[in-house]
């Protein structure tokens, strides 16, 4: 199996985004988007709807035609080439299998259009399928296939011919959750094992954070950051990139030197860094730890008293909602069988260290 | 609740009649073809095949009947041609005044065909068309196009762009996606509406009256003149198996069609439904 | 009260479109879609095909009707000044308002039935509205020749029976235009009624009894307003094609049964009255054309003729 992957594995080739805008008459999808993704890297694009992620994918396919900017594949300007020209990948979220052919002649179209020999037509589509472990339907057609089949076969059809990267527009969109994760492990283990580059663009990050190497985040057409996945949840540029991954407690306010003075409360609290800025303090709710009112706490640590509102069992651990006096709520994810047990409407003291709390700049903010 | 029932049951009742009264008469032609007399009477006292003799024996007959299956075949590759062309380009195609032009495709068949004939055989009369298979075809055309733009530019608005551009983006250049992958799947409604052309233009009746004469007549307008004075009945023979013929046809690609969905279902595969055959 | 009940709505087909409308609008960029663009040319060979081997002759029709024999209104005023004339208008009213109340009173409960019964019976009884468009008119016609005559079918079948001892005349008169075209006509008012019938939620009426009404009551108050559409489509429908019918009328009707049709027919046999005839045709034109742009408002035409003949 392995020889077979190798086979087909070809480079993976660098791509640039180069000052890509897209322009409609009464929108703006894409606004001087730039972006570099190195050789052989799994990249994902993640946004809201609207964010302009797809726009962005299907310019890079060459199914959109960009207002402005440039496009570069392993060095070489490819904005004019057409589609059928560039060499890339693609599957679809509702994967666009020919309903007219069967598995086989689906897989075997690109090497057609290429001109192969027919044997090697045969070896090579026999190879993409026995790689996505679909080569016993290879006789049916798409209809008579469940989505993930059909989502396999729309893989063994980009990959047959070596593209040089791969894209994928939300293609596990249509899938049911077990299947989803499934596919998302599959789809990971076939880019570590082809090498190829991967842009994948979903608006799940969840799925953005378990598959990249490293993400891009789209909002309203601009990049707002770009990282490995461990940037971008533990040092987020921007409260909305905060707030996209997972969940986190907010207090907006003003980072003073080695303070922040959170805006409802005027409070002080100590963070890591010193900076000076208009902010949010982003407090993830895995950092937050749990106390018996009036227990002693670290000295590195910040304390809030508050009252418990809820608490769900969720096996791995609880989610506990506690309510500040000035009527805020936080989210805390303590161990199931911690020191202290929550109790809806008991009294509860809320510490995290100092260094775990993070600033991000935030426009809404105003200076005290 | 019975009540309910009772109403159901005369319902079914009257449609059942209103069924039978759609189809049933047409049939009468048959045993009428082999009767012997020469006034048509119901029931026939003798019986005999004397009438589909004298159609085959007759030259008259046979010519009309080539002359309308050759005009059939031309109108039949005209008006495919001209109607796919034209639905590619009112589905895909950005052009001015689009309802005129959708009015002035659908036109011929809400036109009185009597109002066409008039006005076709006034027009041919001064530059020599009438009598002439190019005539016919012309516009026989005309009233059967619209039938191939309705049935192609269905196909072409249900069908997935997404396709297309899923070609393109596998090495297919615009024409190669167009004719390996949107061709083969209009293709079907390309034949349904070839099929309503030929009967539009095999059955067709008025305008073939108004173009015929002794140069060419077509077999509609040979029947015609076998009813409209005193009746021949050697149109009842030509009637049954024009009848057995259609219904062959028609049954044929019904069946196919019922066998398929059968077996599809029978192994879980959706089927695309459409409204008509 | 439990009853399955499948609604086969249209609303159901389920748009696969939805994940990107950029693409299918990709390879014209905006900036370069002109006014009329590469795909649009493709309807000029139709479009002037049309205007010579249809438009053309129509204009013909129309310049005829004011210019033959002489210049003037002379064939208008000859057909609206003559009570013989007149006479043939309004029977064509009146024969094509009473096979379209005929059409529409059969064909609502047959299409009504359609939407209860179940694939199969739907199935068959569609078929015996379309095995209709796949026969000849003339041979339909003619069948109801044979069915109609004195020693037709009918009249046979009665006199056997002992219902009767004379003949019914049942052709060359009213009656058998009236069952003929009907006959003829019953699939145009079949499909349209069908077609918005499909498109009624038959749980509303559930719903209404559920809420106290009677079948009745639930059937009057809240079904047929919804299938209102479907009904003034096949009416008009059915009433336009009525106007100009002209072969069956022709053949099962007689001397006091004309149509305007066969009026227009009639002014070529014989003496060659090109300008009158056209000016007919004109006339019977303007009344379908205005009846038509009614009939434009209730239903797609394009959605109910596709597949249909």
């Amino acid at each position: 199996m392995n020889e077979t992957i190798a086979a087909l594995a070809g480079t993976g080739a660098s791509i640039d985004v180069q000052g890509i805008s897209k322009r409609y008459r009464d929108t703006t999808a894409l606004d001087d988007v730039s972006l570099h993704v190195q050789a052989g890297e799994f990249i994902t694009l993640l946004g809201a709807s609207g964010s302009g992620k797809s726009t962005l994918l299907n310019i890079i396919a060459g199914f959109i035609e960009p207002t402005s900017g440039r496009i570069e594949v392993a060095g070489k300007d490819i904005t004019t080439v057409p589609p059928y020209k560039r060499d890339l990948g693609m599957v679809f979220q509702h994967y666009a299998l020919f309903p007219h052919m069967d598995v086989w002649e689906n897989v075997a179209f690109p090497l057609r259009r290429r001109k192969v020999a027919r044997a090697e037509v045969e070896r090579q589509v026999r190879q993409a399928l026995d790689v996505v472990e679909l080569a016993h339907l290879a006789k049916r057609r798409p209809s008579e296939l469940s989505g993930g089949q059909q989502q396999r076969v729309a893989l063994a059809r980009a990959i047959v011919f070596r593209p040089r990267a791969l894209l994928m527009d939300e293609p596990l969109g249509a899938l049911d959750k077990r299947l989803r994760e499934q596919l998302q492990l599959e789809i990971k283990r076939l880019h570590s094992e082809l090498g190829t580059t991967f842009v994948f663009v979903t608006h799940d990050q969840e799925e953005a954070l378990a598959m990249s190497d490293r993400i891009a985040v789209l909002r309203d057409g601009a990049l707002v950051q770009v990282g490995t996945p461990e940037e971008l949840y533990e040092r987020p540029s921007s409260r909305y990139t905060a707030e996209f991954f997972g969940e986190s407690n907010i207090f907006t306010g003003h980072h003073r030197g080695a303070t922040f003075v959170d805006a409802t409360t005027k409070a002080d609290l100590a963070v890591g860094e010193k900076g000076d800025c208009a902010g949010a303090l982003v407090l993830r709710p895995e950092h937050l730890h749990l106390a018996a009112p009036g227990s002693d706490i670290p000295i590195e640590h910040n304390a809030l008293n508050g009252v418990v509102r809820d608490v769900i069992y969720l096996g791995s651990g609880l989610r506990v909602e506690v309510t500040l006096p000035d009527g805020r709520a936080l989210v805390a994810r303590p161990a199931a069988r911690g020191r202290f047990t929550p109790e809806p409407g008991a009294g509860v003291l809320v510490h995290w260290h100092a260094e775990r709390a993070l600033v991000v700049p935030d426009h809404r903010s105003v200076a005290p | 609740m019975t009540s309910r029932r009772i109403v159901r049951g005369l319902l079914g009742v009257l449609v059942g009649l209103t069924a039978v009264y759609l189809v049933a008469p047409v049939f009468i032609v048959v045993p009428m073809s082999f009767s012997d007399s020469l006034f048509l009477k119901f029931p026939p006292t003798s019986w005999s095949t004397r009438w589909f003799e004298s159609y085959f024996g007759d030259d008259e007959w046979i010519a009309s009947t080539l002359a309308s299956l050759q005009i059939g075949v031309l109108v039949t590759i005209l008006s495919v041609v001209l109607g796919t062309l034209a639905a590619l380009g009112m589905v895909r195609g950005n052009y001015p005044l689009r309802g005129a032009v959708a009015g002035l495709v659908l036109a011929p068949v809400l036109v009185p065909y009597v109002i066409i004939g008039l006005a076709v055989y006034a027009m041919f009369l001064q530059v020599g068309l009438t009598e002439t298979t190019l005539g016919f075809v012309l516009v026989h055309t005309a009233l059967a196009v619209p039938y191939v733009v309705i049935n192609v530019s269905a196909a072409l608005f249900s069908f997935d762009r997404r396709l297309e551009l899923a070609a393109m983006n596998l090495g297919a250049g615009p024409v190669s996606a167009f004719l390996r992958v949107t061709l083969p799947l209009i293709a079907p409604s390309m034949l349904t509406g070839a099929l309503f052309a030929f009967i539009t233009s095999f059955d067709e009746v008025v305008t073939a009256v108004f173009l015929s004469g002794p140069d060419l007549t077509t077999l509609p307008a040979k029947m015609w003149s076998g009813v409209r004075v005193q009746i021949d009945p050697t149109v009842a023979a030509v009637s049954s198996m024009l009848l057995l013929v259609t219904l062959a046809l028609f049954g044929g690609a019904g069946i196919t069609r019922f066998v398929r969905s059968r077996s599809a279902a029978r192994r879980n595969e959706p089927t695309t439904v459409s409204e008509a055959p | 009260m439990a009853r399955q009940v499948t609604v086969p709505s249209t609303r159901e087909r389920a748009s696969a479109h939805d994940a990107d409308p950029a693409p299918a609008a990709a390879r014209t960029p905006r900036r370069a879609r002109s006014l009329l663009d590469g795909w649009g040319f493709l309807v000029v060979p139709l479009v002037a095909f049309l205007l010579v081997v249809f438009v053309l002759p129509l204009a013909f029709v129309l310049t005829q009707s004011f210019t033959e024999p002489e210049p003037g209104l002379q064939n208008y005023t000859d057909f609206f000044g003559s009570p013989v004339y007149l006479d043939v208008l309004a029977n064509t009213f009146w024969i094509a308002g009473m096979v379209t109340v005929a059409t529409v009173a059969l064909g609502f409960p047959y299409a009504y039935l359609m939407t209860l019964a179940g694939p199969f019976w739907r199935g068959v009884l569609m078929v015996a509205v379309l095995v209709p468009f796949w026969t000849s008119l003339l041979i339909r016609t003619f069948a109801w020749v044979l069915m109609l005559s004195d020693t037709g079918v009918i009249n046979t079948v009665l006199r056997d029976i002992g219902v009767i001892t004379e003949p019914l005349p049942l052709l060359r008169n009213l009656t058998g235009v009236l069952i003929g075209m009907s006959q003829v006509m019953l699939p145009f008012a079949v499909l349209p009624m069908y077609a918005t019938m499909r498109g009624v939620d038959r749980r509303l009426v559930q719903a209404a009894e559920g809420l106290g009404a009677t079948p009745l009551q639930a059937f009057w108050r809240v079904y047929a307003p919804l299938t209102a559409p479907g009904v003034a489509a096949a009416t008009l429908l059915v009433f336009v094609a009525s106007l100009g019918f002209y072969v069956t009328p022709a053949l099962l009707g007689g001397p006091g049964d004309v149509m305007i049709g066969e009026l227009i027919a009639k002014q070529l046999s014989g003496v060659l009255r090109w300008g009158f005839a056209s000016a007919l045709a004109v006339a019977l034109l303007v009344v379908t054309g205005l009846l038509l742009a009614l009939v434009a408002r209730f239903v797609d035409l394009r959605r109910m003729l596709g597949g249909a003949r």
